[in-house]
């Protein structure tokens, strides 16, 4: 009886402590604070000579075979250089007159975007870990911070997550916690891009079973909600369908980003909020 | 210093047991020490391992927390009925551990607002639950050889 006692008494007390504990962080955020710094960094740490090694490795042993097949490739790069060429001319009269046009009506440029360029340290796996996320190798002390988005230059990566002073989390667009305001770069349609824990495929919800939109076509980010800047490719079209039940069309997206392959990201440092009006999508360069 | 330099080894590995086989890799050397009556140590490094595997994990903070405080709960509540040394102790904790990482991890990710895909869940849990008496095991056996002499804690 008096062990029973104690025992509940124990119970009472960790419960006690544990809840105390955890609405004192929910409310400071300080053990968040403290965890992330400490977790994310030692982490890091941790795995970033291995990373180096690996990194060094794979390079040495590509520049090996790349050193290989240098002269072929070299008679095929002259021939698309040419190609290249005549094609920069015609663009650079089309930047010309481009840049005229923004200027006329004042819209903000991509230039003014900072990036910052970082590594991907680890995948946390969908298989393994709670989340869709990646570790890359900047933090707070290079201005990186919570809910800055994450790009490659093929489409939208995510946003970060969490920071400690030298490495980052990112939540991919692949999460199912993942919600980005997306708008269709031919029709205009707006809906939400949601992931499905699966990184070759997202959705679109709430497009409305009227609305006009053609598999292939690019869903871009809107600039709604704050986080993201307009007009970065998320994902193309891959499947549509009208269901009798529902009001919505479903809609599945290949991410732009092709989130398995990434090893190097540009993280946006800013107000995103501010860049608006960039909404110069692919389809519409076409 | 060769204690200190061991439980540096034991942290490092253990962070690549986390990032590449996703179990948890301290919660058993957290045991082993309150096998050892270390308590302080136990406290101590259990606490370091807390706030790592808390800034790893992309819950916020609290699920770790939870699940070491209740594992230790039952550790000394097992330990009123079975002889601790003994490694149906540690599997019988194991199973023990199996339900409360499932519980303690959905309910800070419910709490959170964070949708987490229970099957996901269910395998890392039934992982840990594995690799908790063979993690123990290796950490026990490593321990008693190059720290306790003829200390052997497997029966």
């Amino acid at each position: 009886m008096k062990n029973l006692k104690t025992l509940m008494m124990w119970i009472v007390l960790l419960t006690l402590i544990y809840l105390g504990i955890f609405t004192w962080n929910i409310k400071t955020h300080m053990l968040d604070g403290i965890s992330k710094q400490w977790g994310l960094n030692i982490v890091g740490i941790i795995l970033m000579p291995g990373k180096w090694i690996q990194r060094e490795v794979k390079d040495f042993w590509f520049d090996y075979i790349d050193l290989r097949r240098v002269r072929e490739e070299n008679k095929i790069l002259e021939k698309i250089n040419k190609k290249l060429e005549l094609e920069n001319i015609s663009l650079k009269i089309k930047v010309r007159e481009w840049e005229r046009i923004r200027q006329f009506l004042k819209f903000n440029s991509l230039k003014k975007w900072k990036f910052v360029g970082a590594r991907l340290l680890l995948y946390k796996h969908k298989d393994s870990e709670f989340l869709n996320c990646i570790l890359i190798d900047v933090g707070a002390k290079q201005g990186v911070k919570k809910n800055f988005p994450v790009i490659v230059p093929q489409g939208l990566v995510g946003r970060v997550l969490n920071t400690s002073m030298y490495f980052s989390t990112v939540l991919l667009i692949s999460d199912t916690n993942s919600r980005i305001p997306v708008i269709s770069s031919v029709h205009r349609v707006k809906g939400i891009a949601q992931g499905v824990g699966d990184e070759d495929k997202m959705e679109v919800k709430y497009v409305p079973i009227t609305a006009e939109l053609d598999v292939g076509e690019e869903f871009v980010t809107s600039g709604l909600g704050g986080i993201f800047p307009k007009g970065i490719p998320v994902g193309i079209v891959e499947s549509i369908k009208n269901e009798p039940t529902s009001l919505f069309k479903k809609i599945v997206l290949k991410p732009s980003a092709g989130l398995s392959k990434i090893e190097e990201v540009l993280v946006i440092e800013g107000p995103s909020i501010q860049v608006v009006g960039n909404s110069q999508t692919k389809s519409q360069k076409k | 210093m060769r204690a200190l330099l061991w439980w540096c080894v034991v942290l490092i590995l253990g962070v690549f047991l986390k990032c590449y086989f996703h179990v948890d890799p301290y919660l058993p050397a957290t045991i082993l020490f309150f096998q050892k009556e270390k308590y302080v140590s136990g406290v101590f490094y259990g606490a370091l391992w807390v706030l790592i595997l808390e800034g790893y994990t992309d819950l916020p903070f609290g699920s770790v927390l939870l699940y070491y405080m209740s594992l230790i709960f039952f550790y000394f509540f097992l330990k009123k009925f079975f002889k601790s040394e003994s490694i149906f102790f540690i599997i019988f904790l194991s199973l023990i551990f199996f339900p409360i990482h499932y519980v303690s991890i959905i309910t800070i990710a419910k709490l959170s607002d964070i949708y987490i895909d229970p099957r996901l869940l269910f395998s890392i849990s039934f992982k840990n639950f594995i690799f908790f008496p063979i993690l123990w095991w290796i950490y026990s056996f490593l321990y008693n050889k190059y720290f306790f002499e003829k200390d052997i804690y497997l029966v």
